[in-house]
């Protein structure tokens, strides 16, 4: 190896390490501070490793962010909402990639206009008319916002696309039906596309803030991430109990972190590329 | 059981002009025919029409005496084998051959029965359960055949199911699929653009061209009796030389039938060697005659950059009039150029 050869891959390895340390510390951070005591969480200089370890913080984020409730909530809602959007964008997707129909150019621009247009640009007529309609506060509102993504249908309908006509054509020789053509040929080939697109989405309502905070006025609807506000007011007067809300947060996390190590290889597939061959 | 196109017609859709226009084939009980022509031609147009995966704009197609025009592809028993394989990546070798017996209704002790026999046939017993990523393209052409076969179909439809493949495994294939043929007993419909497949293979030769057929026959009839120049030029390696002649008419001789020597009764013309190409049994030259190129292939030794007389003997010569269909020979007058159907 030169000399030059040698710089570069020690200036490669510093680099990472740096990306390494940035991306990982507020991790560490938050899992040494949520077994902190409530003054060593606030404590200036900071220490890097808790003195004493206070694992009854879990147990107290746990009773006072209710997480009974609004993990229940955010368990339903999230699966639910997921389950709803996959299964309405999945079949438009396949329309939009597979039929030729009248007025499929304009629905195809309104679909793609639902990517232009933000959250907040949207909430208001639809709080509105959610309150109208005595919605508020139902499941059934939450629900609604998702039986459509048009950047979901945008990504599956290119996913759709890069299937090999051929293989469409043989299995309608197979003398398979539509639905079959679809669920067992096309869905298949499109796996890791699907398993990406349904985590995305279930992090996304998992995470969710916007929309739950806008759309209720009481607790029944609401889930964790909104609860998590209230565990920065139980710490003592003038100190928030930031060990608290960090045993919280990362109650919070942990299933989503869960859920990507299973699905890890199949997201880098789907981005990648090499999904189909 | 005959295949029937009659009066075929074709448009695309958001298109005006037909690809495919008044087609009228049929395709033998029991033959090897093959669609040859060059890209564009309508050749994979006119198969997939009989396999149902184009629409039909006018006409009828007839497998059997049943009317099949308007038939789900599914419904049609027909298999076809794709350029690219298209065998289902998620599924295993087993798999992919249970995938169309299982639409078909089949209980399942003759769906086993079935899949075994095709393993046993194409060679795949012990590659059953693996997937496709495993296979080798030879291997995989050969699922997808094990998938056509399995369906036992009136007709087995064939979309140039070897130009994915290497030379030699292309020429092994090749040989297979005829053995194959043999022992079905079932008609063949296979596309190329690929002269020496259709040449080798075939029972029958459709030679296409602009949507049109060019001429059916045997492939001894193509080669030897080119009914219009498309033909002459087309089927050969290289195509026929033709010229051009004062009256409008046409003659052409085969590379093979030029001649360095030859007597005063010979159609002979002046020429200059430009390229010389040595092919291990016999070299091909590129002549310029001053009213463009041509080609000659022989097992002489010519000098190279040297000027030389040429001689076609009568009985290699093929007279075309002047829509360019073959005629009687006739009285040669002045050359006016060399011509090239494909320009």
């Amino acid at each position: 190896m030169s000399i030059k050869k040698r710089i570069f891959r020690v200036l490669e390895c510093v680099l990472l390490i740096i990306l390494f340390v940035m991306f990982i510390f507020p991790f560490y951070w938050t899992l040494i501070t949520s077994v902190k005591g409530l003054y060593e969480a606030v404590a200036y200089p900071p220490t890097f490793w808790p003195s004493e370890f206070h694992f009854e913080n879990y147990a107290q984020a746990w009773k006072h962010a209710d997480f009974a409730h609004f993990g229940k909530n955010s368990i339903f809602m999230s699966v639910g909402a997921t389950i709803i959007l996959m299964l309405s964008c999945t079949m438009a997707a396949y329309g939009f990639a597979r039929f030729e129909f009248k007025g499929k150019k304009g629905l195809f621009f309104l679909m793609m206009a639902d990517i232009v247009i933000p959250a907040q640009v949207i909430f208001l007529p639809i709080f509105v008319m959610y309150s109208k309609m005595k919605l508020l506060n139902t499941y059934a509102s939450y629900f609604f916002l998702f039986v459509y993504s048009g950047g979901v249908i945008f990504f599956l309908r290119n996913a759709f696309k890069q299937v090999p006509a051929e293989l469409v054509e043989a299995a309608r020789l197979d003398g398979a039906s539509e639905f079959s053509v679809m669920f067992r040929v096309m869905l298949p080939a499109v796996k890791p596309f699907m398993i990406t697109q349904i985590m995305l989405s279930f992090i996304s309502k998992w995470n969710g803030y916007f929309w739950i905070q806008t759309l209720t006025t009481n607790d029944h609807i609401r889930t964790l991430p909104i609860a998590m506000n209230r565990l920065s007011s139980i710490g003592e007067e003038f100190i928030s109990a930031w060990n608290v809300t960090m045993a919280g947060n990362v109650m919070l996390m942990a299933p989503l972190l869960i859920l990507y190590i299973f699905a890890n290889r199949q997201i880098k597939v789907a981005f990648i590329g090499n999904g189909i061959k | 059981m005959p295949i029937i196109l009659k009066d075929i017609k074709k448009i695309y859709p958001g298109s005006k002009e037909p690809v495919i226009e008044g087609l009228n084939l049929t395709i033998k009980d029991g033959s090897f025919t093959v669609l040859l022509g060059p890209s564009g031609c309508g050749k994979t147009t006119t198969l997939r029409m009989i396999a149902g995966l184009e629409d039909v704009t006018e006409g009828t197609i007839t497998v059997d005496n049943t009317d099949i025009t308007r038939m789900e592809p599914g419904d049609r028993n027909l298999a076809m084998v794709f350029q690219n394989y298209a065998i289902y990546p998620h599924m295993s070798v087993k798999g992919n051959i249970e995938f169309g017996l299982k639409n078909y209704k089949m209980t399942k002790e003759q769906i086993a029965q079935r899949i075994k026999d095709v393993l046993e046939l194409t060679g795949l017993t012990e590659f059953a359960n693996r997937m496709p990523n495993q296979l080798s393209g030879g291997q995989r052409q050969r699922v997808a055949l094990a998938r056509a076969i399995s369906k036992s179909p009136k007709a087995f439809l064939m979309d140039e199911p070897l130009s994915n493949l290497d030379a030699k495994l292309r020429n092994q294939m090749r040989s297979e699929l005829i053995q194959m043929f043999k022992q079905m007993e079932t008609t063949f419909v296979y596309v190329t653009h690929d002269q020496v497949e259709a040449l080798t293979m075939a029972t029958d030769i459709v030679v296409m061209h602009n949507g049109k057929i060019m001429q059916q026959g045997s492939p001894k009839e193509i080669y030897r009796n080119p009914q219009n120049i498309f033909v002459a030029q087309f089927i050969g390696d290289p195509g026929m030389n033709v010229f051009l002649l004062d009256d409008g008419n046409y003659i052409g001789f085969k590379p093979r039938g030029l001649r360095s020597s030859g007597s005063d009764r010979d159609f002979s013309f002046e020429a200059d060697l430009l390229t010389s190409e040595f092919l291990g049994f016999d070299y091909q030259y590129t002549f310029e005659t001053g009213m463009g190129r041509i080609v000659m292939r022989s097992i002489d030794e010519l000098e190279p950059d040297n000027h030389y007389r040429l001689y076609v003997q009568d009985a290699d010569l093929f007279f075309f009039d002047k829509d360019q269909n073959v005629c009687e020979p006739f009285a040669i007058g002045g050359l006016k150029g060399v011509y090239h159907a494909d320009e």
